[in-house]
């Protein structure tokens, strides 16, 4: 272990490798500031860039850009309550509750520092774990990948918003939109209206650009109001408490970076279902009607160190299987390819030095870029305290630009509009957008998974041990929220 | 012979020399113009997929080749959606002044069409092929941790096999029904996989019993020692897998067996191919056929492709055009209908 380290060290010390590794961590930190450039787009747009570049050099300039997203994202989350990144908006609600209260660097403390740790601890779980985990992949088939998937949908239906019944239709929703294109099991379209576009579903960017972004502009254009709450001023010494905070919720945050790294490893189930999920573990324990007004630091902390541990974790399948964790992975392992390696069961054996060198390369863009990040902090926020009508048209046409950048169609951009509609009920009558985001992304897994664990395995799949044990957690969540509902409704108790 | 006779053979044979030596100068000044017609143009090489796979990594690849031959700025476009035929939907329609090329999925563009697949809006029995940069045979794969160890253990089970695939015309699971119906197997595909590796994935852990997957792809499973390879489903051994004998050395197969391997295999040899619209003009057609099988036979670029992964396996627009037309477009009647049950019914609950 001891020389594969000093290799890896010594491969990540070449001089090309860091340049490249701090141009990408520059220009991820910046798609992250940016609406809708999520991770996935921000590799797309950086993949060719790398034909020639040697591998380390390479793979670390796309690697470091992608972990610095989420970092970026976090900051127009909690300041201007527009998630960068759609991982980013588990974060959106608590995070700019406080920024309202003039909370906000205090926030975006807590958000760096989860980012900059939670990252550092999933390379440093990563290292550990690579030459062991090919069997935890193996032992994760259909039926298991199909019970978290719906356990991650029932938690934050349920817990999100205290209303168990809202979180649910919200996430039916969520499932609905999923439908949309080709079925993957039958290739049969669905709703597709005769459009070339439908045919591949409804996209996720436009989703959420319109559900969190588009209703924030609008509330910002009509009253004329800041982002922050009038008269109060910014202080700096609360970025250092927001750092504290986080040290001072260890449990909060070592379940989330638990979470991400977990959700991160099961290939198949989606990064973006890992910052969701560890919000909803934060958010069910506490009184969520008196955090709804004064905003949360768990529910920042928690999703935002899951969003950055999930990275390390995904790479775990790719670099020990050559099968991708999340999309983005996907692109990554197209870079491997590009730049002629192909990771798989033999990549560890042969390329040990250079998975290291490459969790090591993630461990420092995470600390790098949460640092990078403060200074750029200040950038924001006092773009936050611009009044709303001059903000508002500069924030929409961002908005509009990054969901047109996305995928060059037009048609994304009306879609924006759309669910911004949407987006605008949906907060109106307090039904839950996170959860109509999550049932989104893991429909087609729940139905294609479903589907393949009743082919190979018939309805005896839920008796696999790893199932049983995620169905018992299922059927507790439902419980926890009923018991919770009850408490809520109970005269006497505080009432909504 | 008459001095006349003479004279006439001469005169005739000058006559056929000159109407040759004009023909021919016609045609170089046309190919002339062909060639000159790309210089300075923006050509644009369509991808059905996302940037970072096999074709976009191979388009890139090709791409300042087809620069430094025609002097047009070629840029790789990415269209992905419905597995390609969106993008294949696209160049099937546009304008045929042979600027827009795709490097497409043939056996995946074939079966779209013979299966009439929704959003296969197009005819690759009418557009012109120009070149077949790699070919990949399929080979059969069985799982470390299934039951059955070898051809012998297929053939005699009476419980139904299960093989892992993405969607019902990938490649895999159509391969593996044409596989299935050639041994008689009692077998089940079981689809929705994302892609040919989370199907791989799924026979490693012992899901389902195995996969059919091209010769490279197997030859990266086979070094996890997960997954064990049968046979080649070809006539031809695979060169990357020198040792693995072909179904036809393998077992004894009778015509209406073997017609299946067979059928499945000539699909597949439409590798990984480009062509362009419909109604080009020939003489671009040409020129561009001809400029792609000069790269194509460049020792050069065999090195640069092979150094990324690529085994090149070229062939002309000739040997395309029958391939296809010989495969799809000869299938009708009660065959068709036989070959739509396999591979779309046959092996599904």
């Amino acid at each position: 272990m001891p020389d594969v380290l000093s290799s890896a060290l010594s491969l990540v010390t070449h001089g090309p490798t860091l340049l490249a590794a701090l141009a990408g961590l520059s220009i991820g930190l910046v798609c992250g500031v940016l609406p809708g450039l999520s991770g996935l787009s921000t590799l797309a747009i950086l993949l060719p860039f790398i034909y020639g570049m040697d591998p380390l050099t390479g793979i670390g300039f796309l690697l470091a850009a992608h972990a610095a997203v989420y970092t970026g994202g976090s900051v127009t989350a909690i300041l201007l309550g527009i998630p960068g990144a759609p991982a980013n908006a588990a974060t959106v609600r608590d995070g700019f509750a406080l920024h309202r209260r003039g909370r906000g660097l205090y926030a975006v403390g807590a958000a760096l520092t989860a980012s900059a740790l939670g990252g550092l601890l999933s390379a440093l779980a990563l290292v550990l774990l690579l030459p062991m985990l090919q069997p935890v992949v193996l032992a994760f088939g259909a039926p298991e990948i199909f019970l978290l998937a719906l356990v991650g949908i029932a938690s934050v239906a349920l817990l999100d918003q205290g209303e168990p019944l809202k979180g649910l239709v919200a996430a039916g929703l969520g499932l609905f939109l999923a439908t949309f294109g080709y079925q993957r099991i039958t290739g049969v379209p669905r709703f597709w209206m005769e459009s070339d576009y439908l045919l591949d579903g409804i996209r996720l960017v436009p989703l959420v650009l319109g559900l969190f972004a588009i209703p924030e502009i609008v509330r910002l254009a009509g009253t004329g109001g800041r982002p922050a709450a009038a008269g109060t001023a910014l202080r700096w010494r609360d970025i250092v408490h927001g750092a504290a905070a986080v040290l001072e919720r260890p449990w909060t945050f070592l379940r989330s970076v638990g979470i991400g790294v977990v959700v991160g490893i099961v290939p198949g189930v989606g990064g973006e279902t890992a910052p969701y999920l560890a919000y909803a573990a934060a958010r069910g324990r506490r009184d969520r009607h008196a955090a709804r007004e004064m905003g949360d630091i768990n529910g920042v902390i928690a999703p935002e160190a899951s969003n950055n541990a999930k990275e390390g974790g995904s790479l775990v399948p790719t670099l020990a299987l050559g099968i991708p964790g999340s999309a983005a992975m996907a692109l990554l392992l197209g870079g491997f390819l590009i730049l002629g390696i192909e990771p798989g069961p033999d990549f560890l054996v042969t390329h040990l030095d250079m998975a290291t060198a490459l969790a090591l390369i993630l461990a420092v863009t995470n600390l790098v870029s949460a640092l990078l990040m403060i200074p750029l902090a200040a950038g924001v926020a006092r773009l936050a305290s611009i009044p709303g009508r001059v903000l508002a048209p500069v924030l929409l046409v961002l908005v509009v630009v990054g969901a047109y950048a996305t995928g060059n169609s037009g048609v994304d951009v009306l879609f924006v509009f759309l669910f911004g509609a949407l987006g605008l009920l949906m907060r109106r009558f307090n039904y839950s957008r996170p959860a109509l985001v999550l049932g989104f992304i893991l429909g087609p897994i729940l139905e294609t998974y479903l589907h393949i664990s009743l082919q190979a395995y018939g309805p005896a799949f839920i008796t696999r041990p790893i199932s049983l044990a995620l169905s018992l957690m299922l059927a507790g969540v439902f419980a926890w929220s009923y018991l919770k509902s009850r408490n809520v409704h109970r005269p006497g108790v505080t009432g909504p | 012979m008459s001095d006349w006779n003479i004279r006439r053979t001469g005169l005739r044979g000058v006559l056929a020399l000159v109407v040759c030596l004009s023909a021919w100068a016609s045609a170089g000044a046309e190919e002339g113009a062909a060639e000159g017609f790309f210089r300075g143009q923006v050509v644009r090489l369509v991808v059905g997929y996302a940037p970072g796979g096999g074709y976009d990594t191979l388009a890139r690849l090709l791409a300042p080749w087809i620069e430094r031959r025609t002097g047009a700025t070629v840029v790789v476009d990415n269209r992905p959606g419905g597995g390609g035929l969106v993008a294949l939907s696209q160049v099937y329609r546009a304008e045929p002044d042979g600027l827009t090329l795709m490097l497409v999925n043939g056996p995946g563009a074939a079966l779209a069409q013979l299966l009439e697949l929704e959003g296969a809006r197009f005819d690759i029995l009418r557009a012109p092929w120009l070149a077949r940069v790699s070919a990949e045979p399929s080979v059969v794969m069985l799982s470390g941790q299934s039951p059955f160890k070898d051809l012998a253990g297929l053939s005699s089970t009476a419980e139904p096999v299960k093989w892992s695939a993405g969607g019902k015309a990938d490649a895999i699971a159509d391969t593996a029904a044409c596989f299935s119906e050639a041994l008689g197997l009692g077998a089940e595909i079981i689809i929705g996989y994302k892609g040919s590796k989370e199907a791989a994935l799924a026979a490693m852990r012992g899901e389902v019993d195995g996969i059919v997957t091209s010769d490279r792809s197997a030859l990266k499973y086979a070094r996890g020692g997960n997954l064990v390879p049968l046979a080649v489903l070809d006539r031809e051994r695979s060169p990357l897998f020198p040792d693995l004998p072909t179904l036809f050395e393998a077992v004894e197969l009778s015509d209406g067996q073997a017609w299946w391997i067979d059928f499945r295999a000539r699909m597949a040899r439409t590798g990984r191919a480009l062509l362009t619209t419909p109604g080009t003009p020939a003489d671009r057609v040409a020129y561009l056929a001809g400029m792609l099988d000069g790269i194509l036979s460049d020792p050069a670029f065999a090195e640069e492709a092979s150094a990324k992964g690529f085994g090149l396996d070229p062939a002309g627009p000739e040997t395309l055009a029958e391939l296809v037309a010989g495969t799809i477009g000869a299938l009708e009647g009660e065959r068709l209908v036989q070959v739509r049950h396999v591979l779309l019914e046959k092996y599904y609950r």
